[in-house]
């Protein structure tokens, strides 16, 4: 290079705008990225990145408010969450009491109706079936408000897709019920291998979707729910709507992250990305046909379960005469131990402690317990800090613990809950379940 | 304004060669808004119904607007009217700007490329 080349650099160097420029770049580099340089009218080397600047912080600054609302998006629906999740738990406790009162008044009509049998006795029976419908029906919708706030880490195991996909009905019966009618096409299916609240997460999304596709008021509108098995043995499950269809634009990017083609206010854009990732994990895959204006099919394949039927609390409905025993029931919920006594006080002696302490107060007293409901959520001491205590106390003792919940676990007592082998009864549960469980450890009758 | 086979925008003219090549010489203006970038791709509809191999003269551009960029970059619009883009720059800023646009805001739905002088450019317009 020759004196005239460094006498040009030198010349730039000194160039007053060189320090606009360092100082443009501190700028961008401390995150400041709404601030812009003014080009001089030279045009050169120094303009030119002024310029180039300009528009790497025009672009940091529109990625970033783009960062920034989808972050924003993505903590309102962690909260959402979370909430349906309370929300879940704060139901299942009373409906647990319900549904067991319900039952506890239909065997005691049972027996009523044994020596005078009446009208009147048979009309409250049937009142109290078509309440257990109802209850039921609650308990469907919040198992999918659950499946909406769950998480956390999967929990394998055999999932009844037929189940999984009436759950994920239950909550969206409304919104399918006022723009077009639900067909199920149900063969048989073997059980899929998956994370039950996560396949109804899964099972939800893609209804959902169907739904608001469906235009409103236009007759034989219908949403077609499909289970088969395909020839290699796994489940399919196909979901069919003969609504709007899916522009051709817009299927390359369906499986983006939120990317939606509902107006805005109506979608996330991140049902569907959600929907493929629990597909990936569950080892499945999913596809989608669409035709504008004709309708779309999710078609969704799932590996069958190939392992052993976990080990279940769900035993034979009838478990016959019991062994009476000892059962200490543990829950902060008064009327949930109200109920868990009157269910099974017709066998058994029920002591109900309504706190941790209470319970380790009672086992101080009179440890000859068979078993030790247990509920998970309590405040103070929970569940497992209450087993912790019984394993150091007495190892037999705490092999006795039957976990009852109803959700909402805080990242500690839900990781325990997740490995513990512990049988554990979600809220609302079924009377005979929980009779047959506690039967199991005190054994069948001695005659 | 149209002018027998020449259109006016307020930051071009726009007008059909010989050749078929489509010009868009920007020499109204160095800042080009969305709004000018959209008046001026539409105008040129009237001078072909088929999109066109397309010359742009950059000319003393300084600052193209980050929602221009954009339009051009991903606007359907933009295929009604080109079949291949040359970008022709002259100046140091011109060429940081045509830079950016095709390594940051990546033009998908026309073939773009960025030269330095308007022959280079027909040259490669003309390409099979």
């Amino acid at each position: 290079m020759g004196l005239a080349g460094t006498r040009g650099l030198s010349n730039e160097m000194t160039d007053p705008r060189i320090q606009r420029v360092l100082s443009l770049l501190a700028d961008i580099a401390a995150g400041n990225l709404d601030v812009r340089l003014e080009p001089s009218h030279e045009d050169d080397a120094i303009d030119a990145t002024i310029v180039g600047l300009n528009m790497l912080a025009e672009e940091l600054e529109a990625s970033r408010k783009k960062l920034d609302a989808r972050l924003g998006k993505t903590e309102e629906l962690a909260t959402i969450g979370q909430l349906a999740a309370g929300v879940a738990h704060e139901i299942n406790n009373p409906l647990a009491y319900i549904v067991t009162n319900l039952e506890v008044v239909r065997e005691q009509l049972e027996v009523l109706r044994r020596t005078s049998a009446t009208a009147e006795i048979d009309d409250a029976i049937t009142a109290i079936v078509e309440a257990k419908q109802g209850a039921d029906r609650v308990r469907r919708i919040v198992r999918g408000l659950r499946a909406q706030g769950h998480s956390g880490d999967d929990r394998f195991g055999p999932v009844d897709l037929q189940s999984a996909l009436r759950v994920a009905v239950s909550m969206l019966s409304n919104e399918i019920r006022h723009r077009g009618r639900l067909v199920e096409q149900f063969s048989e299916t073997p059980k899929v291998r998956a994370d039950e609240l996560k396949l109804v997460q899964l099972l939800t999304n893609i209804v959902h979707n169907a739904a608001q596709a469906l235009v409103e008021g236009q007759p034989g509108s219908e949403i077609r729910l499909v289970t088969r098995m395909s020839d290699d043995g796994a489940a399919i499950v196909e979901i069919v709507d003969n609504g709007r269809g899916i522009p051709d634009s817009a299927r390359a990017r369906l499986f983006e992250p939120f990317y939606t083609t509902k107006p805005a206010g109506e979608g996330t854009g991140l049902g569907l990305f959600v929907s493929r990732s629990i597909v990936r994990r569950l080892g499945g895959t999913i596809d989608v046909d669409s035709r504008e204006g004709c309708g779309t099919t999710v078609r969704i394949t799932l590996p069958a379960w190939s392992g052993a039927e976990p080990k279940s609390p769900t035993p034979p409905p009838d478990v016959g005469k019991v062994e009476s025993g000892r059962v200490l029931v543990v829950d902060d919920d008064p009327l949930v131990g109200q109920a868990l006594r009157r269910a099974l006080s017709t066998d058994h002696e029920v002591v109900v402690a309504r706190s941790g302490p209470a319970a380790l107060e009672q086992i101080e007293q009179n440890d000859q317990f068979d078993v030790i409901l247990c509920d998970v959520m309590m405040p103070g001491m929970n569940g497992p800090e209450l087993f912790g205590e019984l394993e150091s106390r007495s190892p037999k003792l705490a092999e006795r613990v039957v976990f009852i919940t109803g959700g909402a676990f805080g990242p500690s007592a839900e990781a325990f809950i997740r490995r513990t082998e512990l049988d554990v009864i979600e809220k609302p549960f079924d009377i005979r379940t929980l009779r047959a469980v506690v039967a199991a450890r005190t054994g069948p009758k001695r005659e | 304004m149209r002018t027998g086979d020449r259109i006016t925008t307020s930051i071009a003219d726009v007008w059909r060669r010989d050749d078929d090549v489509l010009v868009y010489d920007v020499c109204h203006t160095t800042e080009v808004t969305l709004h000018s970038a959209q008046e001026t791709v539409q105008a040129s509809f009237v001078l072909s119904e088929v999109p066109l191999p397309t010359l742009v003269l950059m000319r003393r551009i300084r600052k193209v607007e980050r929602e221009a960029r954009i339009y051009f970059a991903r606007d359907p619009d933009t295929r009604r009217v080109s079949t291949r883009v040359a970008l022709v720059a002259g100046t140091p800023v011109t060429r940081m700007i045509g830079n950016f646009f095709l390594g940051l805001n990546k033009p998908k739905l026309t073939p773009t490329r960025l030269f330095g002088t308007d022959d280079e450019a027909l040259i490669w317009l003309h390409a099979d």
